[in-house]
């Protein structure tokens, strides 16, 4: 019986992602179109609810960071940060978002540029200069306000009250015992599906990703087998990298990861238009940040709806679905920092990272594009994965860049799938911080399995697509789980032991 | 502590009602009682005004039956303003009003003076609620008073421990909110229980029984949900001149809770602005 209640989270996550890849194998099609139907009806309905919980979760970070909260230690008094700013950034860096700015760095720019909302011409500077705010938008404060919300109420609760790192115990203050159940069952469920659904997605479609990459490279044909090959190595090597430790394996990887991206950054930089590059990342930011409020609260219902649904309601559905993963990664590393310093260094770093990456790699791209007709939108908007590769071909040692970019996608998803293997059964442990190996192997070969299956039987797109429907109970759990930190935290600045009434009275006594 | 009472008139109240909240009154121990009528304007000695003034006599007549000493006061103003400043000249020891539920939309649109008063004064204030279990009864029974710990422990205390509502069951009631997590809540029970122990034993000589009740979840709702499974007869809540931002929009909780409770209520304010 104990053996059953320590395991029901795993028992009922299992199931249900079972469930919905049995379908996803079965029929592909009607899993799809189950998925499309939801994820739809969801945004179209309760878009709106991602806009505003994202802005307010900004509020909310602010707030909690120059409020009296703001030395408040995510850890015990005393306590000091278990990774250097170096190491800490890295693994942020390449939890939240690495893979992913490597995958849009120059295809979103491209996008938005040749498919902008209908009331900008297409192909225009204008569009040029939409397409640049918006991939800053799409990348920038916001979803790292999601991160850091989920992150920040996993470590409080966790590393300060001391409880075990899972989500449902965010929510001791407001519903007590209830966490320990069919409640805080459910929570932790959902987290657990969001996240094997997120990260199968991802390797799945990254896989293919890094075969096309190769292909550019060397002589072979991105087939099925290939793409079998590539998850099957990176299946080793993440294994191998959880199973020797968040200390040794995420943390080397991550740092490898983040010299890599330096490194490409700054040839980028240097090799291609920089001072265009300089010009776009402050024009860029100038914009980004003086219509940052309005693009934050514009559903766009009088126009351009259309696009706001397809490309800023999906990101923060995405973000949001992400969050349960990267939260929890994110609080394992950030154990002994003070919020203000986990607000501002999770706020700015990464984001001013970002946006540094967009125009490089944007810049570059606009710059080919404008100055070389290389068409490069048009190539983009066949095959998204092929942007970066084909925009190397107008920079000098292209074989190299790719090469480079190839390992560093490899080494994002390697990293990726190793703490996500970690959190999944960390979650499936009841918050154990050392969770088995069985359970990390289990994880890790359903996670691989579930990607090479999906990719034959085809309905990776749709388990995706499912992923993103956990946004919306997300969404309003975390919107509790605000609540819940603020309870927690106001808590710890009231003096509940003491009466004054019955303390002056015992003074008068003395 | 209660020997002087002000009692606003609208002479909408239901002459009955106003002799039931009466007996109450001197249940409480009141000697005096000041029956105080605010009209928008002086009207002179017009047919409407002596209609009014004969109206208080007979109802002063009636109280003075039961042994009370009655006052009469005719006032012009704002009815809040004026019976505040009233109760203030004449040195009242409470208020006691006899309130009328009003839905929301009424409330919004035209107001209460009910509400004004109990915004406004400083005295302690006895909100009389027909319906509840004390019309059925001519003994307070079971009285529950709702502490939160702080200062109004101080404006509320001396009226437990003097005996002045002479009930037999008292139960304190504190409605705690949960601590962060299952070991600094097992701490602040345990620290809440002792508190309302300490509290219980210095008013323990006033009533047969003390009882203690420690809590977590909404204020408001907690203090109308125990007075409903306690069946208790009067709620005694203090009330804080410090109000937080969102008690001042939306009004505190002991100013909410007359609309919300079938129970009567004495609203103690504790004057201290902190």
């Amino acid at each position: 019986m104990q053996l059953l209640k320590n395991n029901i989270v795993f028992i009922i996550a299992l199931f249900i992602v079972l469930f919905f890849v049995g379908i996803g194998i079965l029929s592909p099609d009607r899993l799809s179109s189950l998925a499309t139907y939801l994820q739809e009806r969801i945004i179209e309905m309760f878009g709106w609810g991602y806009l505003l919980a994202a802005f307010l979760f900004i509020i909310f970070n602010l707030y909690l960071a120059l409020s009296k909260y703001g030395n408040v230690k995510l850890g015990k008094d005393g306590e000091k940060p278990q990774y250097s700013y170096f190491g800490w950034f890295s693994m942020l860096f390449a939890a939240g978002m690495g893979i992913g700015m490597i995958f849009w760095g120059v295809a979103e720019p491209m996008s938005h540029y040749l498919n902008p909302p209908e009331y900008i011409t297409k192909e225009s500077g204008m569009a040029a200069k939409f397409a640049m705010k918006y991939s800053f938008f799409h990348w920038g404060i916001q979803p790292w306000a999601i991160y850091i919300v989920m992150s920040m109420c996993i470590a409080y609760f966790s590393f300060r009250r001391g409880m075990p790192p899972l989500i449902s115990s965010c929510f001791y203050p407001l519903i007590g015992e209830r966490i320990y159940g069919i409640p805080g069952y459910l929570i932790d469920a959902l987290a657990v599906f969001a996240t094997v659904f997120g990260v199968v997605t991802s390797l799945g479609l990254g896989a293919m990703q890094i075969t096309s990459g190769l292909s550019t490279v060397f002589p072979f044909e991105p087939t099925f087998t290939a793409t079998v090959i590539i998850i099957c190595v990176v299946t080793v090597l993440f294994l191998i990298s959880s199973l020797s430790g968040l200390d040794k394996g995420i943390q080397m990887l991550s740092k490898t990861n983040i010299m890599l991206a330096l490194a490409l950054l700054g040839f980028m930089l240097i090799a291609g238009p920089t001072t265009y590059i300089l010009d776009i990342f402050l024009n860029t930011i100038a914009d980004y940040f003086s219509s940052l409020f309005n693009m934050s609260l514009s559903t766009n219902p009088f126009r351009g709806y259309e696009w706001t649904h397809s490309w800023t309601m999906f990101y923060w559905a995405w973000w949001i679905s992400w969050s349960p993963f990267v939260g929890l990664f994110v609080a394992s590393i950030s154990r002994g920092r003070t919020i203000r310093e986990f607000v501002s260094g999770a706020l700015i770093v990464p984001t001013l990272l970002t946006f540094l990456w967009f125009s490089v790699f944007g810049g570059a791209a606009f710059h080919v594009e404008f100055t070389r007709q290389a068409d490069l939108a048009r190539t983009v908007s066949q095959d998204v994965s092929v942007g970066l590769f084909e925009l190397y071909e107008f920079f000098p040692l292209s074989i190299g860049l790719s090469l480079l970019t190839v390992a560093l996608l490899g080494v994002f998803f390697i990293t990726s799938a190793d703490s996500a293997t970690f959190v999944l059964s960390m979650m499936t442990s009841r918050g154990r911080l050392s969770p088995p190996a069985a359970k990390k192997i289990t994880w890790g070969l359903i996670i691989s399995g579930t990607s090479v299956i999906l990719l034959y039987a085809g309905g990776l797109e749709a388990l995706q697509k499912m992923a993103i429907t956990a946004a919306l109970p997300f969404t309003v759990l975390m919107l509790f789980m605000c609540r819940s930190l603020n309870k927690g935290l106001a808590y710890e600045f009231r003096q509940h032991s003491r009466n004054p009434y019955l303390d002056s009275s015992e003074e008068k006594q003395e | 502590m209660l020997k002087t009472a002000v009692l606003p008139l609208s002479l909408k109240e239901s002459k009955q009602r106003l002799y039931d909240m009466a007996r109450c009154l001197k249940h409480f121990g009141t000697e005096t009682v000041y029956l105080v009528h605010v009209m928008a304007r002086d009207e002179g000695d017009s047919p409407k005004q002596r209609n009014i003034q004969q109206t208080i006599r007979d109802i002063a007549d009636s109280l003075r039956d039961l042994g009370l000493y009655v006052e009469m006061y005719f006032k012009t103003g704002r009815i809040a303003d004026t019976v505040c400043q009233t109760a203030q000249e004449l040195e009242a020891d409470y208020l006691s009003l006899h309130w009328r539920k009003k839905n929301v939309i009424k409330q919004t649109l035209l107001g209460s003076a009910d509400a004004d008063i109990l915004r406004m004064c400083t005295h302690p204030v006895f909100i009389y609620q027909s319906g509840g279990h004390l019309e059925r009864k001519t003994n307070l029974n079971r009285v529950l008073y709702a502490t939160d710990f702080q200062h109004t422990d101080s404006a509320v205390m001396p009226y437990l421990q003097n005996s002045d509502f002479c009930a037999e069951i008292l139960y304190l009631l504190h409605v705690g909110e949960r601590a962060p997590d299952p070991y600094a809540e097992e701490e602040r029970h345990r620290e809440s229980m002792r508190n309302l122990q300490r509290l219980a034993e210095e008013c323990s000589h006033a009533f047969t029984t003390v009882e203690t009740m420690e809590v977590t979840g909404s204020v408001k709702g907690q203090i109308i949900r125990q007075t409903r499974k306690k069946k208790v007869d009067l709620v005694i809540v203090g009330k804080s001149e410090k109000a937080r931002p969102l008690e001042q929009m939306l009004g505190s909780v002991a100013e909410t809770l007359p609309d919300r409770t079938r129970c009567s209520l004495f609203v103690v304010t504790d004057i201290r602005k902190g």
